[in-house]
C-alpha cells in the first residue's frame, strides 16, 4: 500500500499478517495511525483503532473485518491488551494487522519497523 | 533513587496508567531535561510551553508526543508519582536516565536494550535486586534478564550491585 498524505509518502511494505512494532517510541507507529484514520474516512481500505476508542466503548473486533480493510493499526494495544485475541489472528490472515504493543504479545507476530524521516514515512518488516 | 516496578509482577496500587491523560495537565518550560527528552526520543526540539518542533521542524502541539516522551516527561516533572512506563521503547527509558535520577516507573516484563551513556548517578532497584549505577542494570538487563543477578552468574559485577 502507497499512497501520498499532506505531503508524507506513507506505505506500508510488507504483506498479510500480523506485525508488532519494533518497541521504540517516536517512531511515528500513532501517526500512521492517525493518517489511516482520516484515510478510512475517506472510503481507503485502511483503519486504526486506539485506546480512546477502547474507553468510549467501541469493541477492537469493529475494525477487524477483512471485508472493510486490508490494513489496520491498533494503536497503543497495552493499554487494551489482550483484547480481540481472536479477531486479530482471524484478520492476519487476509488482511495486515500493525499492532504498537510493548509488552509480550498474546498472539503469534512477526515484527515490524517504521522508516520516519523528512516525507516519508514506511512500514518494513525487520 | 528510581523505582523500577514491573506490570504483572510487583507493579504498587496507586499508578498512572494513562500517560496520554496525565499528561494534559503537565506544563513545559523548557529546561535541559525537558529539552533532552524531546531530542533523544522524538528528534524534536522545545518550541514554547504548548508546543514542539518535531524532526522537520514543523510546530506542533504537545498532544502529539509519543508515549514514550510523554511518560518520560511526566517522571521528569512527577518523581513520585508512579508512572506507566509500559508504552515507552527502550530509547525513552534511556532518555529519562539521562535527565534525573529520581523516579517511579511500571515497565513491560521484557528485556530492555538501554543506554546508560550520558545516565547520571543514581541507583534502580527492580524485582527486589539494587543496582548501584545505570550501568549495572543495563549491563544486567543486556546479559542476564530474566535470570536474577547472583554473585555466581555475575562475579565481575558483583560490586555493583548492592
Amino acid at each position: 500500500m502507497t499512497t501520498t498524505f499532506n505531503g508524507m509518502h506513507v506505505s506500508v511494505e510488507i504483506g498479510q499478517g500480523v506485525y508488532v512494532f519494533f518497541p521504540e517510541s517516536g517512531t511515528g507507529k500513532s501517526y500512521l495511525a492517525w493518517i489511516f484514520n482520516i484515510l478510512c474516512a475517506g472510503g481507503d481500505r485502511v483503519a486504526s483503532y486506539t485506546y480512546a476508542d477502547f474507553v468510549r466503548g467501541f469493541p477492537v473486533e469493529t475494525v477487524l473485518d477483512n471485508a472493510k480493510y486490508d490494513i489496520v493499526v491498533l494503536d497503543r494495544y497495552d493499554m487494551y491488551y489482550g483484547a480481540g485475541i481472536e479477531s486479530i489472528v482471524r484478520f492476519g490472515k487476509e488482511g495486515t494487522v500493525l499492532v504498537d504493543c510493548k509488552q509480550k504479545p498474546p498472539f503469534p507476530c512477526k515484527v515490524c519497523s517504521t522508516v520516519y524521516y523528512d516525507d516519508v514515512l514506511k512500514v518494513i518488516k525487520v | 533513587m528510581f523505582h523500577v516496578f514491573v506490570k504483572g509482577i510487583d507493579e504498587p496500587a496507586d499508578i498512572v496508567w494513562d500517560v496520554h491523560a496525565a499528561f494534559g495537565r503537565v506544563t513545559l518550560c523548557g529546561d535541559d531535561g525537558e529539552r533532552l527528552i524531546l531530542q533523544r526520543v522524538e528528534k524534536a526540539s522545545y518550541c514554547d510551553s504548548t508546543h514542539f518542533l518535531d524532526r522537520n521542524g514543523g510546530k506542533t502541539g504537545l498532544m502529539y508526543l509519543s508515549s514514550g516522551a510523554k511518560a518520560a516527561l511526566l517522571v521528569y516533572h512527577c518523581p513520585e508519582t508512579v508512572i506507566n512506563f509500559v508504552e515507552a521503547g527502550s530509547n525513552a527509558l534511556s532518555a529519562l536516565f539521562k535527565v534525573t535520577d529520581t523516579g517511579n516507573i511500571v515497565v513491560a516484563n521484557r528485556k530492555y536494550l538501554i543506554s546508560d551513556r550520558g545516565a547520571l548517578d543514581t541507583t534502580i532497584q527492580y524485582r527486589g535486586y539494587c543496582f548501584s549505577s545505570v550501568r549495572a542494570f543495563r549491563d544486567y538487563l543486556a546479559n542476564l534478564w530474566p535470570e536474577p543477578p547472583t554473585k555466581g552468574l555475575m562475579e565481575a559485577y558483583y560490586d555493583d550491585y548492592i
